[in-house]
């Protein structure tokens, strides 16, 4: 931790919080979705992979304080992370279309790690929506695990690709002379944008 | 001058709790040897003795009513829907009774009784230790056993940033709804409006942090000095540590004994 990147280390509460206060603003606005892997995937997009991680797991600890069972989950938000600052490396997060097909990544991070991890700790059958989804192919004649990762590949790719759109936008807002002090800023800074308006001022 | 006050900082601010003022490190060892129990045993039965366990001590450190608030609702929740499923969806022979394309069996009900009743009593370890610990406290001997200041910090501004980045959240939505931004009706309507509230929150909280680091660097934030501290815990006493010597033997000897048995 001694090497961050300074700003970052005051990036990574940020990314923690947004990605409660987003989860928070989903239920309040009664939206189908889960949106709380924003900030994991921001801050992994802005300063890297490992703070990403780090946004993700300290995320899921401090959840299963209200909702124990999301510490079985930690791994799933390490994983955006990591992939968050891999695909950032290699621009993916310029072009709206690329972010978008980004998506089916992140999607099968959390149906394929995430029904693992169901059917490991909870025999496939969840505690929530999923997991009756999971029960209810399960009595048409899927197995579990077939049944498991159906459904959480559906859910999260349903959640993954808003939130990743949400992401692409935010990070297109976040002004040049805060990017130049970020890790990864140099890949986002768009340049012939800022050269073009420097022509202007000139 | 509140002299009192100004005092209470030169000793270590104990709560006069013999659970509570435990090192948050016993406490920690203790809870997780609780949580463990359920999973070695594998029997309904342990695990609500377990449960009943934690409200007893809940009680006896006076934080019976933050203990059961948070508690019971997740418990009832968690536990009864990983009941039903598995009482619902896992196949058996000992047919109880039919109801649609459902069929609910003995091994279903059984199974379901066992594996919810784990995870609620595991759920309450994690619970039981958030309420008897100051997360600070947890973060003070986490850096006197060697975390570096820099990960102390970052967990304990995540704390404190979630609930500012909360109240901010609010403001913003009440303004955007006041300047004509939809936010009931139509699930379009709906997403259309996620955008307007999280983008200033956390474009105005990156712009923020900016701002924070520089004055974190101007207070020797990143000093290699070695840290002082306002609040001091107490040391562990000799009694505590040779207590809890002897609970973390039992507790060996159990899983052995329960191994080998």
């Amino acid at each position: 931790m001694k090497k961050m990147n300074k700003l970052t280390i005051f990036l990574i509460p940020i990314g923690i919080a947004v990605n409660f206060i987003g989860g928070q603003i989903a239920l309040l606005l009664k939206l189908p979705l889960y949106l709380d892997s924003i900030g994991t995937i921001t801050v992994g997009a802005l300063c890297g992979g490992i703070p990403g991680a780090l946004v993700g797991a300290i995320t899921n600890v401090s959840i299963s304080v209200t909702n124990p069972t999301s510490l079985a989950y930690i791994w799933l938000n390490i994983g955006f992370g990591l992939l968050a600052g891999y695909l950032s490396k290699k621009g993916v997060f310029k072009k709206l279309w690329k972010t978008v097909i980004a998506g089916f990544g992140f999607a099968i991070i959390g149906g394929g790690v995430g029904s693992m991890i169901t059917i490991l700790l909870f025999d496939g059958l969840g505690a929530g929506t999923t997991g009756m989804i999971t029960g209810m192919l399960m009595t048409i004649g899927f197995s579990v695990q077939a049944g498991a990762f159906i459904s959480e590949l559906f859910a999260d790719l349903l959640d993954k690709i808003p939130t990743l759109i949400i992401v692409f936008f935010i990070l297109k807002s976040i002004p040049v002379r805060t990017l130049a002090k970020l890790p990864l800023g140099h890949v986002l800074i768009d340049m012939d944008k800022v050269q073009g308006a420097s022509r202007k001022v000139a | 001058m509140d002299y009192e006050f100004i005092n209470s900082f030169k000793k270590p601010q104990v709560q006069n709790n013999w659970f509570l003022d435990l090192n948050p490190l016993s406490k920690l060892n203790i809870i997780l040897i609780l949580a463990i129990i359920p999973i070695v045993v594998k029997r309904w039965e342990v695990s609500v003795v377990i449960i009943l366990f934690y409200f007893l001590i809940a009680a006896a450190s006076s934080r019976l009513k933050q203990f059961s608030k948070v508690y019971v609702r997740l418990a009832l929740l968690i536990g009864s829907l990983l009941f039903i499923m598995r009482a619902m969806f896992i196949p058996g022979e000992d047919v109880l009774m039919k109801i649609g394309f459902l069929t609910i069996t003995q091994e279903g009900v059984d199974h379901g009784l066992q594996f919810a009743t784990l995870v609620v009593a595991i759920c309450g370890a994690l619970v039981l230790y958030s309420v008897a610990t100051q997360a600070r406290d947890l973060m003070l001997v986490l850096e006197k056993k060697g975390v570096p200041h820099t990960a102390t910090y970052v967990i304990l501004s995540s704390l404190q940033s979630i609930i500012d980045l909360g109240n901010m959240s609010k403001l913003i939505m009440e303004s955007q709804k006041a300047r004509g931004i939809e936010t009931e009706g139509k699930v379009t309507n709906r997403i259309k409006s996620f955008f307007p509230i999280l983008g200033p929150l956390f474009l105005g909280a990156i712009s923020n942090s900016e701002e924070k680091a520089i004055a974190m660097d101007a207070r020797a934030f990143y000093a290699p000095g070695k840290n002082t501290h306002l609040r001091e815990l107490r040391p562990v006493s000799l009694s505590e540590k040779s207590v809890l010597i002897l609970i973390n033997l039992v507790f060996v000897g159990f899983i052995v004994w329960r191994v080998v048995g």
